[in-house]
C-alpha cells in the first residue's frame, strides 16, 4: 500500500511538473517549422518548457530551493497552460489518433513495463545514485541550489536535475524515474517525426519507433535517473529546427534547445559546435554566407544564454566554468577542492574508459560501426544494445537518401558529434543523440529493400528486424527486470537493499537523533544518508577541508569540524585505529560508526 | 542482345559495333544484371550481419566456452599452466 500511495503521488507530482512543462513551452509553438507534425509540435513544446523550467528553477534555487517554492514556481505556467488549453480549444490543430499498428503496440508494451520499474526508489551505485539524484536530494535538504566539496559532479550543469529536484521534493524519489521515462516518451516522437520528415510512410516511421523502443542504448537510460535522454532529446529537438528554418525565430527556437542541452551535459557544447556547422554549411534557406553568419551567432548566444547559467556560477564559486577543467583548460584556471594530480589523473580515467582503449586512430573510427554493434559492452553497456538494425539498414537509408538535403545534413550533424565523441570519452550513452538518429533511418533502409528486392532479400530483413527487435526487447526487459521485481514485491525489495553493504550502517545513522553530523572516510553512495556528512576525500581524490586527507589529519579536527560521528568503511582494510576520542558504537562487517568524544564528551555537532 | 547506353553521356553504343570483351566489367553488366548484384550484395550484407549477431551473441552467452575451444584457450593461459618439475627419470630437454 506503501508503495501504491507514494507511485501516485510521485506520478501526481511528475504530471505537474509535466503540466508546467506544457505552459513554460507554450510560446515556442508557433515559433517552429511549419514542417513539424502536430504530434512531434505538442512534444517539442513540452521538452522546451521544461528546459525553461530547469533553467528558471536553477537560478531560483541559488536563492531558495524549498517544496514550496517549487510548487509556486510551476503553477503559474502549469496555470497557464489549463487556462490557455480552454481559451484555444477547437484552434489548435487536434493531434489524430489513428488505430494503433502493431509496432506501436509494442512499443507501448516495451514502455509499460519501463513505466513500472520506473516506479522503484533509486537503488545501486552507479551513476544516478552518485551524483544525479544526490545533488537534489541535497539541494532540498540545504534547501540552496550548491556544488558539493566532497563530490564534484555535483557542480555539473544540472537542467534535468532540477526537474528531478521538482518532482522529488513535491513527492519522493520514485518521481524520478518517472520524469525520465517522460523524456523517453518524448524521444520516441521525436524518431517518429524524424523518420516522417526523411519521407518514410506512416508504418514506416511506427517500425522506426519500435526499433527505437526495442533498443537498449537508448531505453536504458529510461525510466532511471540519468540525464542521457533528456540530453538527446535537446540535441535533436536543436537540430530538427534548424535543418528545417525558415526566419530567425526558428533559429531563436532552435538555440533555446541547444541552450538545455549545454545546461544538461557538458557534451551540450559539441552539440552547439555541430549545430552551428550546420547553419554555416547549409545554404537552402539561408543565403549568404553573412546572413548564415548572423543566423549561427544568434543560435550560438541564445544557447549560452539559456545554458550558461551553470557555467557562468561555476566559474564564479569554483574558479572554472568546466569543473574538473580539461587539460586545455587547467592552464588558466585555478581549481578549487582538487589537487591538480587529481584532476589529471580524472581526465586520464575519461579519456581512457570505456572505448578510449581501441585508441582514437582512423581505423578505430572506420570499426566503431562494427564495435557498437557487436562489442557494445566495451563501450559501457549491455552486449547488443545497438540491435543490428542500423548496421544491417542505415548503409541503405544513406545510399537512398543520398539526394536528400535534410537527411544529408542530420547526418553530417551526427557525423560531427560521433568524431566529438570519438576524440574524447568513448562512453556509449554520451552518444545517444546519434543513436536516436539511428531507428529512423533503419526503417527508411529496410523500406527500400522490402520495395525494391526478390523474396530472399525481404525474408533477411525480416529476419533482421525480428532478431533486432525480440533481442532488444529482452535486453531491455533484463534492464529493468529488478528494478520491475522491487516495485511488485516488497520481499524482493527488501532482498535487494540488503545487498548494499553500508545499508545497516546508514540505517543506524538516519534512525539515532543523536547522529548530527558524520564524517565519513572513505567515498560511499552517500545519498542514503539523510545526515549532513562530510567525505574527507571523495571518488576521484576532491579534498574538502584544506589539510585533512585521512583520519589522521582529520583526528583533531574533529572539534572544529563539528563531528559527532564518523563513519569507517572496510577499503579495502578499516582506516580507524584504537583512539581515545572515538568510541565503536556500531559495527558490521563492512562498516564501522565511532561516536567521537571530545575529552571525554560527546561532540554536539555544528551549531 | 541488348543496347548499351552509359548513365552519364549517353552515348549509345551498337552492339555489334563493339564486341562485349571489349568493355570494362561495368558496362558488361546490363542494368538488370547490375540490379542483380547489387541485390545479392544486399543479401549478403544482411545474411552476414545477422549470422555473424547470432555468433557473436552465442559466443558471448559462454555456451562455446563449455566445448573443445574452451579448453583449449584455458590450456593456453599461462595461468594455468601447470609447474613443471624435471626429475632423474625426465631429464630437461637441451636447446
Amino acid at each position: 500500500m506503501n508503495v501504491l500511495l507514494e507511485s501516485i503521488s510521485a506520478a501526481a507530482s511528475v504530471a505537474y511538473v509535466v503540466l508546467a512543462g506544457a505552459g513554460a513551452g507554450h510560446w515556442l509553438s508557433r515559433r517552429m517549422p511549419q514542417s513539424l507534425r502536430p504530434a512531434e509540435r505538442m512534444a517539442l513544446r513540452v521538452l522546451g518548457g521544461l528546459g525553461i523550467l530547469g533553467l528558471v528553477l536553477f537560478l531560483i534555487g541559488n536563492i531558495r530551493l524549498l517544496p514550496a517554492v517549487i510548487g509556486l514556481v510551476l503553477a503559474a505556467p502549469a496555470g497557464y497552460c489549463v487556462w490557455s488549453a480552454f481559451r484555444n480549444r477547437g484552434l489548435v490543430p487536434r493531434i489524430r489518433l489513428v488505430r494503433p499498428r502493431l509496432g506501436v503496440l509494442c512499443a507501448a508494451a516495451i514502455l509499460l513495463v519501463v513505466l513500472v520499474s520506473a516506479l522503484d526508489v533509486p537503488i545501486g551505485t552507479s551513476d544516478d545514485i552518485s551524483y544525479h539524484l544526490l545533488g537534489p536530494t541535497l539541494w532540498l535538504r540545504d534547501g540552496r541550489v550548491q556544488p558539493r566539496a566532497d563530490n564534484f559532479a555535483t557542480s555539473f550543469p544540472g537542467t534535468v536535475e532540477m526537474l528531478f529536484a521538482a518532482a522529488i521534493g513535491l513527492s519522493n524519489s520514485r518521481a524520478a524515474g518517472l520524469v525520465t521515462l517522460v523524456f523517453g516518451s518524448i524521444l520516441l516522437v521525436q524518431v517518429w517525426g524524424i523518420a516522417r520528415r526523411l519521407g518514410a510512410s506512416a508504418s514506416v516511421a511506427d517500425l522506426a519507433v519500435l526499433l527505437a523502443a526495442t533498443m537498449p542504448a537508448l531505453m536504458d537510460n529510461v525510466g532511471v535517473a540519468f540525464v542521457d535522454v533528456p540530453f538527446g532529446c535537446f540535441a535533436l529537438a536543436g537540430a530538427r529546427i534548424i535543418l528545417d528554418r525558415a526566419n530567425l525565430t526558428h533559429v531563436v527556437a532552435a538555440g533555446m534547445f541547444v541552450g538545455a542541452a549545454i545546461g544538461t551535459k557538458y557534451t551540450g557544447l559539441f552539440v552547439l559546435a555541430a549545430t552551428a556547422a550546420l547553419v554555416l554549411l547549409r545554404a537552402q534557406t539561408s543565403g549568404s554566407f553573412r546572413r548564415r553568419l548572423g543566423d549561427a551567432a544568434v543560435l550560438s548566444l541564445v544557447s549560452c544564454a539559456v545554458g550558461g547559467a551553470w557555467y557562468l556560477r561555476n566559474f564564479i564559486q569554483i574558479g572554472t566554468p568546466i569543473y574538473p577543467p580539461p587539460a586545455w583548460l587547467a592552464r588558466f584556471v585555478s581549481v578549487k577542492g582538487m589537487y591538480p594530480g587529481a584532476v589529471q589523473a580524472f581526465q586520464d580515467y575519461v579519456l581512457a574508459a570505456a572505448g578510449g582503449k581501441f585508441g582514437r586512430g582512423l581505423i578505430a573510427f572506420l570499426l566503431l560501426p562494427f564495435r557498437l554493434t557487436y562489442d557494445f559492452s566495451a563501450f559501457w553497456g549491455w552486449y547488443g544494445s545497438l540491435g543490428i538494425a542500423p548496421l544491417a539498414f542505415v548503409p541503405i537509408a544513406i545510399l537512398a537518401l543520398w539526394h536528400d538535403r535534410f537527411a544529408g545534413c542530420f547526418l553530417l550533424w551526427g557525423l560531427l558529434l560521433t568524431i566529438c565523441w570519438f576524440s574524447t570519452a568513448q562512453i556509449s550513452r554520451f552518444l545517444l543523440p546519434v543513436f536516436a538518429l539511428l531507428p529512423a533511418l533503419s526503417a527508411i533502409g529496410a523500406s527500400q529493400i522490402l520495395q525494391r528486392t526478390n523474396w530472399t532479400a525481404r525474408m533477411l530483413v525480416q529476419a533482421v528486424i525480428a532478431t533486432s527487435v525480440a533481442h532488444g526487447a529482452y535486453v531491455v526487459v533484463a534492464q529493468h527486470w529488478t528494478r520491475l521485481r522491487d516495485v511488485l514485491s516488497p520481499t524482493y525489495a527488501t532482498a535487494t537493499r540488503a545487498k548494499n553493504p553500508f545499508a545497516k550502517a546508514f540505517d543506524y545513522l538516519n534512525a539515532h537523533s543523536e547522529v548530527r553530523d558524520v564524517l565519513i572516510l572513505e567515498p560511499v553512495k552517500s545519498y542514503y544518508l539523510n545526515k549532513p556528512y562530510l567525505i574527507i576525500r571523495g571518488e576521484y581524490g576532491e579534498q574538502a577541508v584544506d589539510g585533512v586527507s585521512d583520519i589522521r589529519t582529520a583526528l583533531p579536527r574533529l572539534g572544529e569540524l563539528g563531528t559527532t560521528h564518523v563513519l569507517d568503511v572496510r577499503h579495502p582494510d578499516f582506516a580507524v585505529q584504537p583512539d581515545g576520542r572515538l568510541k565503536l558504537v556500531f559495527q558490521t562487517t563492512d562498516a564501522r560508526i565511532f561516536q567521537v568524544q571530545l575529552d571525554g564528551k560527546t561532540t554536539q555537532g555544528r551549531p | 542482345m541488348e543496347d548499351f547506353r552509359f548513365a552519364n553521356c549517353g552515348l549509345r553504343i551498337e552492339p555489334a559495333a563493339v564486341p562485349l570483351r571489349h568493355l570494362s566489367l561495368m558496362a558488361k553488366l546490363s542494368k538488370t544484371n547490375r540490379t542483380i548484384w547489387g541485390l545479392w550484395l544486399v543479401n549478403c550484407w544482411l545474411a552476414a550481419v545477422l549470422v555473424f549477431f547470432i555468433y557473436s551473441r552465442v559466443a558471448n552467452s559462454g555456451l562455446l566456452h563449455r566445448r573443445g575451444a574452451g579448453r583449449l584457450a584455458q590450456a593456453a593461459s599461462l595461468a594455468n599452466a601447470p609447474v613443471v618439475v624435471h626429475t632423474e627419470d625426465t631429464p630437461p630437454r637441451r636447446p
